[in-house]
């Protein structure tokens, strides 16, 4: 029997209002939009590191929290992104915006070619598909000369000072944001879903499985390619090792999990507590990474739906939300 | 079904959330504000260096060098700044052997500790994206660990300085001991070389050019990627073309895996030369006794004639109990030529420290330093042998410090 709890109708209604949301997602926007004005140097290096981790967290979480395409191919799209803005930028007059649209473009591009032979595998098998998908990339930007080899390249037009890249992520994180609402708010997650919890019984009843994943891994491509392109203007160089490494992959997987998998602020929260962890340990580099895998032990022990788990229940308790029970 | 109060609801864990929300923020800020705080009354250096990942072994020579550089200084009570004496502060953070790690902990070294100045990384890749940073920022950043040209090609560089060996020197090496020395090979040579900068540059580009010149048969030029680990058909493309003479350019693993192929394979070359890979300790841990006859240059050792250059082998192997690397050289004075541009400066303006380290002109532990107009400054080189265990100088002759193993046992 499902029911809700009426105790504090007021407040969930008020939480919950269209307009109070719309209101809440404008303001926020406009703080991060003049956040670099104000904030000191440490926050705003710290805020687009942030930013670029939701991003990542987000396109992950819409792959595997929502259609169960658990990936671990971030890392591909992610230096695709990186050698493309930067190539485009040396090599063309396009300006920062044109080479991350167009570096968008072409990972969905790569995610519509590899789609027929990624989603002949399921499960385990699918997940070590998109792990060779970005080993192979990485394999392939070392030996082939254009890309710099192993010495990678570096970006020759003059570099964005980091508040307008910080004012870049934020808007990534909008368009993000706006994307996972329709993909999660609309009638297309419940299809996500649908072919998440048994794609089989999914497709019984007419749902075009691949299709629903096609369109998932091609948003999320897309978003992780410009976080790539983003990440490579703010350095400045790139190289395969580093472009395309596995903590692209792995640090989104982390993130998504220890904030709650398949759950809307999951990437949000998830990566202001990875952040900020790493930033408070980094004062102590021989321990940190010890002392992060013991967090994320003790986590996963304790609250297995993640930080947005926990809090979810808080708010359940406090009737707070609208709760779901039998 | 159960209905909740709202007094019973506002009792549940939410008001545990509520109280420690503001605690974390207070937290990261009071850490964030002592911080600074605290960057007022001394002096940041900063370093991001490999501690984790596959270069964590340079990490950990770097770090015991600029520490003892820094211990020194603040033993003599710090660096006087307008007048005020100041002790230094150095904050190392661990940069995992990727270079975005590298950058990110670069901005926050110099927006959060409020570092003044700069300390590299290791190898091209790492100290090449720390020091973008500090170009962007204009803070001075002097390292060792990064071969010449392969710094040089980057940019024109105005805030980094980089003091190590140049690749030509290097590569030259291997065909003036076979001619000094008057070792007889049937002058073939094999190459196998990996990807990276400065691979590309020894192994691709200056040993067939030097071998050539030399009147030596280049029989075998292979390039693999950095983290390649199979070289049987390498290896046994150049034991069916006869080359004795071998040389590699590979990271420690890399060169690891390559000896115990050729072993593996019968392969008995009379020169076995390892650039890069075969200089730590650890690659003659990792072989034991197929490590002895490998030749490696090197750019210092304990029994070269500069300042403290055997008390601060010494001084490692009694703190750590670990045989001592090159890298504690470079690093210790690389930190040294900073602290020494800071207390020449006598000022923490950026600009003042930077010009002063541009007009450094000394004699450290790895030799003369002064930096040229390309930012760079040059370590004499000598050829070092892996023999029991420990490396001894087989060239030149008037540095040597033992009788070259050949053909490699």
């Amino acid at each position: 029997m499902t029911v809700l709890t009426t105790s504090v109708p007021e407040r969930s209604l008020l939480l919950y209002h269209p307009f109070v949301r719309v209101a809440v997602a404008g303001i926020s926007f406009a703080a991060l939009m003049a956040a670099p004005s104000f904030l000191p140097a440490y926050f705003v290096e710290i805020g687009f590191k942030l930013l670029l981790y939701i991003v990542l967290a987000e396109a992950w979480n819409l792959l595997a929290g929502y259609c169960g395409l658990v990936s671990l191919g971030s890392s591909s799209f992610f230096g695709l992104g990186a050698y493309l803005t930067v190539g485009l930028l040396n090599h063309t007059d396009s300006g920062i915006g044109l080479a991350l649209a167009a570096s968008a473009l072409v990972a969905m591009a790569l995610a519509l070619v590899m789609s027929r032979g990624l989603f002949r595998l399921r499960g385990l098998y699918f997940t070590v598909g998109t792990l060779a998908l970005a080993e192979a990339l990485r394999l392939l930007v070392v030996n082939v000369p254009w890309f710099g080899g192993a010495s990678g390249l570096f970006v020759s037009a003059d570099l964005p000072e980091i508040a307008e890249l910080f004012r870049d992520a934020a808007l990534l994180l909008v368009v993000t944001s706006l994307v996972m609402t329709l993909a999660t708010g609309s009638r297309f997650s419940v299809l996500l879903r649908a072919v998440r919890d048994d794609e089989d019984a999914a497709s019984q009843v007419g749902v075009r499985a691949f299709r629903v994943k096609l369109a998932a891994l091609m948003v999320a491509s897309a978003l992780i390619a410009i976080a790539g392109g983003l990440q490579a203007i703010k350095l400045g160089a790139i190289e395969p090792y580093g472009s395309f490494g596995l903590q692209w992959s792995v640090d989104p997987l982390a993130i998504v999990i220890i904030g709650g998998l398949g759950m809307r602020f999951g990437a949000i929260v998830g990566a202001i507590f990875f952040v900020a962890v790493g930033e408070l340990l980094a004062e102590y580099p021989e321990l940190h990474v010890a002392i992060t895998g013991v967090i994320l032990i003790i986590l996963i022990r304790c609250a297995p739906r993640g930080l947005c788990g926990l809090l979810e229940t808080a708010l359940r308790r406090a009737g707070l939300t609208k709760v779901a029970s039998s | 079904m159960a209905t909740r109060t709202s007094q019973a609801a506002l009792s549940a864990p939410l008001p545990v959330l509520k109280r420690l929300l503001p605690v974390a923020l207070l937290t990261i800020a009071a850490a964030w504000t002592s911080t600074s705080a605290k960057a007022a009354d001394e002096i940041v250096i900063g370093a991001s260096i490999p501690l984790s990942g596959p270069l964590a072994g340079f990490g950990s020579f770097q770090k015991w060098g600029y520490s003892r550089a820094v211990d020194e200084v603040n033993k003599a009570g710090g660096i006087t700044i307008d007048g005020r004496k100041m002790p230094v502060r150095l904050v190392l953070r661990d940069d995992k052997t990727d270079p975005n790690v590298t950058a990110a902990n670069t901005e926050s070294l110099l927006s959060r500790d409020q570092a003044r100045a700069l300390l590299g990384s290791c190898t091209p890749a790492l100290v090449n994206a720390g020091a973008l940073v500090a170009e962007r920022k204009k803070i001075p950043l002097v390292t060792g660990c990064n071969p010449l040209e392969a710094f040089k090609s980057v940019r024109k560089w105005n805030y980094a300085w980089d003091l190590f060996f140049h690749e030509p020197e290097l590569a030259a090496i291997p065909f003036r001991v076979l001619d000094d020395l008057k070792l007889e090979t049937n002058k073939k040579v094999a190459i196998f070389h990996d990807n990276g900068p400065d691979g590309q540059v020894v192994g691709g580009m200056l040993w067939p050019q030097m071998a050539k010149a030399a009147g030596y048969e280049v029989v075998q030029n292979a390039s693999f990627p950095v983290d390649n680990t199979q070289f049987n058909s390498l290896v046994a493309e150049a034991k069916a073309k006869g080359a004795e003479v071998v040389l590699v350019d590979a990271i420690t693993p890399q060169a690891v895996s390559i000896r115990k192929q050729i072993a593996s394979a019968g392969y008995a070359p009379k020169l076995l030369v390892i650039e890069k890979g075969a200089e730590p300790v650890q690659f003659a841990e990792a072989l034991g006794k197929l490590a002895d006859g490998v030749l490696v240059g090197g750019y210092w050792d304990p029994s070269f004639p500069y300042p403290d250059a055997k008390d601060l082998a010494t001084a490692f192997e009694s703190e750590t109990k670990l045989t001592f690397s090159q890298h504690i050289a470079d690093s210790y004075a690389a930190a040294q030529i900073l602290l020494d541009a800071i207390a020449s400066a006598g000022s923490l303006d950026p600009e003042k420290i930077n010009a002063a380290v541009a007009k450094t002109d000394k004699t450290y532990v790895v030799g003369p330093i002064k930096f040229d107009e390309s930012h760079t400054a040059k370590l004499p080189l000598a050829m070092l042998q892996w023999q029991g265990g420990k490396t001894s100088i087989v060239w030149p002759a008037d540095r040597a410090t033992g009788k070259i193993l050949f053909p490699v046992p």
